[in-house]
């Protein structure tokens, strides 16, 4: 045992306070963080974006790459639109939301969309662009070096499809840099945003009309 | 959207025709059976491959589509399927390595049979039927090699010298419970891979469904 810090009277002391010290400037610079993070958002009027998209499983040979543009406008507008492989685009717009894909040529109503199970996507993005990572109900969310945000699920459920997500910040003040899902099953499900410009003015129609 | 909803993207009423029955083939002339042959096992894929396809189904009022991953084994006629959303949701994964393995199928894609009929659609689509094959031709005059299954079915590969190839597979009773429409061939690795698909299904005591198959990758996997 030489040489190793034996569990003695003082080092019983120490640990607790030095645990509490750690534990109390975490708190602070979390909620520090969190601050800094939503007021960021909340400057935000809009967002327009390309990302990249890249699905990786243990069955697929090489990644599954995906391309298309964001568009969201505060509080509750979003256009996410896949350009590649397949043009398929998901709007919401006042609260509702609707999918369209294209074949060939034409757009189409998704009139297979889950709309419950994309009103909790849509939810989750939007509350994300709005800087409300902590106030999460499906997820409890850490801050990380990078900086990372953390998110982890909160009931089995969610933790069945999404082990956990992490959503990197750019160094431009409220803007999402890129989100990687990890789910089960070593398959992840990476974002990059791209040539992002915000608080530029976005009509209405962006997230009415798919076409 | 209810369970039934959901369970129509992938299933969908064909409103086609009245029941098709097997024709008739008059047998190809000695001298050209072995090409006729050759071209009837070439749109197979040999080896391994892995495709990927955007699935679209039509429905009233609209439509659907999810990606499909198929990784096969010609060989072994081994087949792992995932299907997942354009999103990258996976909603549906299973194996077929001689017993069939589902290790996820979200609702509707867990009903009862889906995993066994959806393998037997892969199967169709990419493994040459087993048993002896018989070239000829069509009344039409169309070559055709008709493949006679043990159970007592049939499978027709016809392929068309314009672009592409259809398969026809009837039961026993000569009822046609699958077909399948390949065109746009494009040539990958020495191998013709077809961009589009259509394949219809007739499955016995269910409803009928037709699928819309884009390609979006296709890859040799090397040992």
């Amino acid at each position: 045992m030489k040489g190793r810090l034996a569990p003695g009277p003082a080092w019983r002391r120490v640990v607790p306070v030095a645990a509490l010290l750690a534990g109390a400037l975490l708190c602070v610079a979390a909620a520090d963080g969190w601050r800094e993070i939503r007021d960021a958002a909340r400057r935000i009027t809009s967002i327009h974006a390309d990302f990249v998209q890249e699905k990786r499983m243990p069955i697929l040979a090489r990644p599954l790459v995906s391309t298309g543009t964001l568009d969201y406008r505060a509080p509750d507008c979003l256009r996410w639109e896949y350009r590649t492989p397949i043009r398929s685009i998901l709007l919401m717009y006042k609260g509702r939301v609707r999918r369209y894909f294209e074949t060939d040529g034409r757009l189409t109503e998704d009139a297979g969309m889950d709309a419950r199970a994309f009103n909790v996507v849509v939810q989750q993005i939007t509350q994300w662009l709005n800087g409300d990572f902590d106030q999460n109900a499906a997820f409890k969310a850490r801050l990380a070096p990078g900086p990372r945000i953390i998110l982890e699920p909160r009931d089995a459920a969610f933790a069945a499809m999404v082990r956990r997500i992490e959503v990197v910040l750019s160094e431009r003040p409220g803007v999402i840099r890129s989100v990687t899902l990890f789910e089960p099953g070593e398959a992840s499900t990476r974002i990059e945003f791209r040539n992002i410009t915000v608080n530029r003015p976005v009509g209405d129609d962006v997230f009415r009309k798919a076409g | 959207m209810s369970r039934a909803g959901i369970f129509s993207v992938l299933l969908l009423t064909l409103l086609t025709g009245a029941c098709a029955r097997l024709p008739v083939i008059r047998p190809s002339a000695p001298e050209s059976r072995g090409a006729l042959l050759r071209r009837c096992g070439a749109v197979f894929p040999q080896g391994r491959w892995q495709f990927v396809h955007a699935i679209e189904a039509a429905l009233p009022g609209g439509g659907s589509v999810v990606l499909g991953v198929s990784r096969i084994s010609s060989a072994d006629r081994r087949i792992h399927s995932l299907i997942m959303t354009v999103e990258g949701m996976v909603l549906f994964e299973a194996r077929r390595d001689g017993e069939l393995r589902v290790t996820r199928a979200v609702p509707p894609f867990d009903a009862r049979n889906f995993a066994r009929g959806l393998m037997d659609d892969i199967a169709f689509i990419f493994f040459a039927p087993r048993g002896a094959a018989a070239p000829g031709r069509l009344e039409d005059g169309a070559a055709v090699c008709r493949y006679r299954r043990d159970d007592g079915g049939v499978v027709d590969v016809a392929p068309d010298p314009a672009d592409g190839w259809a398969l026809r597979q009837y039961d026993a009773q000569g009822r046609l419970t699958r077909r399948l429409q390949a065109s746009k061939v494009t040539v990958i690795d020495g191998q013709g891979i077809p961009r589009r698909l259509t394949l219809e299904a007739r499955p016995a005591g269910a409803t009928p469904y037709r699928l819309k198959m884009k390609l979006i990758d296709a890859l040799p996997i090397r040992p």
